[in-house]
């Protein structure tokens, strides 16, 4: 879905960092990061390992652990209020009522000695609108993540269930109540890839239904292809790219996002040898200065050593780069 | 074609087990074929509870199969011993998912390459140490990295250091059982032309086993497609990914997703839920998920069809009489 000029962002970030401590020069884990997010769109955030992508996440929903919650700056405005602010009580109305999330790991959702229909209701309990008929909402709920039999599925525990099923149950718990904007962070990593591809499919559907929000997390182009309308591409703690999906995809700016994209192989064609980018990302206390991807850049330049600015280089579509490239993907 | 090096015949494991109070057979290999030759590398594809974690075990002689043998260079090794099994051991080598749990975090790197070199081959102190020296260099570290711990590494690092062992030894096959899933995305092509250079420069058979389409069109010369412990579909990596003839390889291969936004829609998008391989559905293992079924997938186990591009698919959809 394309976003409208006009509308203005369900969820806004601006200069969020997150530190290890509270000094301004105290390592970052993510480092100013502006991210908006509009009604009914998703928005992919990629990155490797370490790029700070689920603390992101974790951060838009300020569920870091205490020192780093301590370490958080910037503002978080969602419909209009600072959730950077917040005080805990605050919070809990909008965890998991607007604001809801599904992790990699369902079993480590789930509490494995609850059935899923206790913990189901837990959420529905906590719905006005839905008080009364319990059971049959629960139900219900089954049924729009197309689980077979959803009745005799309530009194299941997860391990009676498979990884697919049990994905689709944490599913139809964050959604209970409606959210408007959904955090998934990588939701499908643990799943095989046909079951993958059914629970992409489920989610896409129920997004457009439920008119939600979605910051999707995931380290695998395919699954950003195949669900988001934008595209932040995130490397050492910073976002380095971001665009329209198609932009990123075929003209991409940023070397580091080019240089991944090469990197992975596809069905249709087996090259003698992959294009690498050498060595591996940096980790927090080590990170370069200037472009944090220099050291491992084909195009670095002495420029680079100075931290690069976010330059415009299409319709909503920035990089971090002193040299970003402009042709489009192959043609270079 | 020359003679395999490493290969399969009438291959099964049951494992006897436990179930809601049952005793039951899981059958997580049955009636297994395949041919490996010096210098190519066979795919192993398929989705949890197929077996290809068994297999690499079998292959390995890690576990001895119920029923069927597994030959090298023409010799029935499963009940190989003394001698004769170390001589195996040096000559087929494993690397698996996670170097994070197969590198003992308290020995130094070279007495973990080392160790293999002493126990199988019997090597001299200072031979070792060369050889040690040798293959940190092969997989783009430092023999000077001999004298670290595997927790300076990175896991990019760490599973080259795992590949610098398996290949110590010099084997002749190498055993890769997902060795990038557990890697970042900018780390795996490094180490998927690592291998395949390894693989061409002491001319290794290697066994590729993943559940990557992409992975095993780029790695494997040849491929075989596994589901619920059976073979359902062979042929050359080429042909599986391009026009496969299962329609549970052409579910796989639209669950590949492509970093092509714009990429269409797959025309037989996968369905379903894997059955228990303690509970498998007569007939085609497959049938309950597939939709192009028909009565008789129901009731008959499809046997292997010649498929169009060359090799074999256990459908019925590809028996010449129904074709007809």
């Amino acid at each position: 879905m394309m976003t409208l000029e006009t509308e203005t962002p369900l969820l806004e970030m601006r200069e969020v960092s997150v530190r290890l401590g509270r000094g301004a020069q105290a390592p970052a884990l993510i480092e100013n990061i502006d991210l908006k997010i509009f009604p009914g769109e998703t928005v992919g955030l990629v990155g490797e390992s370490g790029s700070g992508k689920t603390t992101l996440g974790m951060a838009l929903m300020r569920l870091l652990p205490p020192l780093l919650d301590q370490g958080l700056s910037g503002e978080i405005f969602y419909d209009g209020e600072d959730i950077a602010n917040l005080r805990a009580g605050e919070l809990a109305r909008l965890r998991g009522g607007e604001i809801s999330m599904i992790l990699q790991d369902p079993m480590a959702s789930l509490n494995p000695i609850f059935s899923i229909g206790n913990q189901l209701k837990e959420g529905l309990r906590l719905n006005a609108t839905a008080k009364g008929n319990l059971e049959a909402r629960a139900i219900q709920a089954l049924e729009s993540v197309r689980i077979p039999s959803p009745k005799t599925r309530l009194a299941n525990h997860p391990h009676q269930m498979s990884g697919g099923m049990r994905q689709r149950v944490v599913g139809a718990i964050s959604l209970t109540r409606s959210p408007r904007l959904l955090i998934a962070d990588e939701p499908t990593t643990s799943l095989d890839v046909t079951i993958q591809y059914q629970f992409l499919e489920l989610l896409k559907d129920l997004q457009k239904r439920m008119r939600m929000a979605m910051l999707f997390i995931t380290h695998d182009f395919g699954v950003v292809a195949k669900m988001c309308d934008r595209v932040a591409v995130m490397y050492a703690g910073q976002i380095v790219e971001e665009g329209p999906v198609r932009d990123i995809f075929n003209r991409p700016a940023h070397w580091y996002t080019r240089a991944l994209l090469e990197s992975v192989p596809t069905v249709d064609h087996a090259p003698e040898r992959l294009p690498t980018i050498p060595g591996s990302p940096p980790t927090i206390t080590g990170r370069p200065r200037g472009c944090r991807f220099h050291p491992r850049c084909a195009n670095a330049q002495s420029k680079c050593l100075e931290p690069p600015v976010d330059v415009e280089v299409g319709a909503k579509h920035h990089a971090k780069c002193w040299f970003p490239l402009r042709a489009q993907r192959g043609a270079a | 074609m020359s003679e395999a090096i490493l290969s399969a015949t009438g291959l099964g494991r049951v494992f006897k087990i436990q179930h809601k109070g049952r005793k039951q057979d899981l059958h997580a290999v049955t009636d297994l074929d395949l041919e490996l030759h010096t210098g190519r590398t066979l795919g192993v594809v398929g989705e949890s509870g197929c077996g290809k974690t068994t297999l690499n075990r079998i292959l390995l002689l890690l576990d001895t199969p119920t029923t069927g043998e597994v030959w090298f260079k023409g010799k029935a090794c499963t009940t190989l011993s003394g001698e004769a099994r170390r001589e195996f051991r040096r000559a087929v080598q494993p690397v698996f998912q996670n170097p994070f749990s197969s590198l003992d975090p308290r020995m130094r790197v070279g007495k973990i390459i080392a160790e293999p070199l002493s126990t199988i081959t019997g090597m001299s102190r200072s031979d070792i140490e060369k050889r040690v020296g040798e293959v940190l260099e092969a997989v783009g570290l430092q023999a000077a990295d001999a004298r670290r711990f595997p927790n300076e590494f990175s896991g990019g690092q760490r599973q080259r250091i795992a590949i610098a062992r398996a290949i110590a030894s010099k084997p002749e096959v190498l055993m890769l059982d997902e060795p990038v899933s557990s890697q970042d995305i900018s780390i795996r092509a490094q180490i998927l032309n690592i291998l395949k250079d390894l693989q061409a420069e002491y001319g290794l058979g290697c066994v590729f086993i993943s559940h990557d389409l992409a992975t095993v069109r780029f790695m494997a010369d040849d491929v075989i497609v596994m589901y619920l412990g059976r073979v359902i579909e062979k042929g050359t990596a080429q042909a599986i990914c391009s026009t496969p003839a299962h329609p549970y390889t052409k579910a796989l291969l639209a669950a590949a997703l492509p970093p092509d936004p714009d990429a269409p829609r797959p025309e037989l998008p996968p369905q379903g839920e894997i059955p228990s391989p303690l509970d498998p559905p007569s007939g085609c293992p497959y049938h309950t998920r597939c939709p192009l079924k028909f009565d008789r997938c129901e009731t008959v186990r499809p046997p292997m069809f010649a498929a169009p591009h060359g090799g074999a698919a256990a459908c019925h959809l590809l028996d010449p009489e129904i074709a007809q």
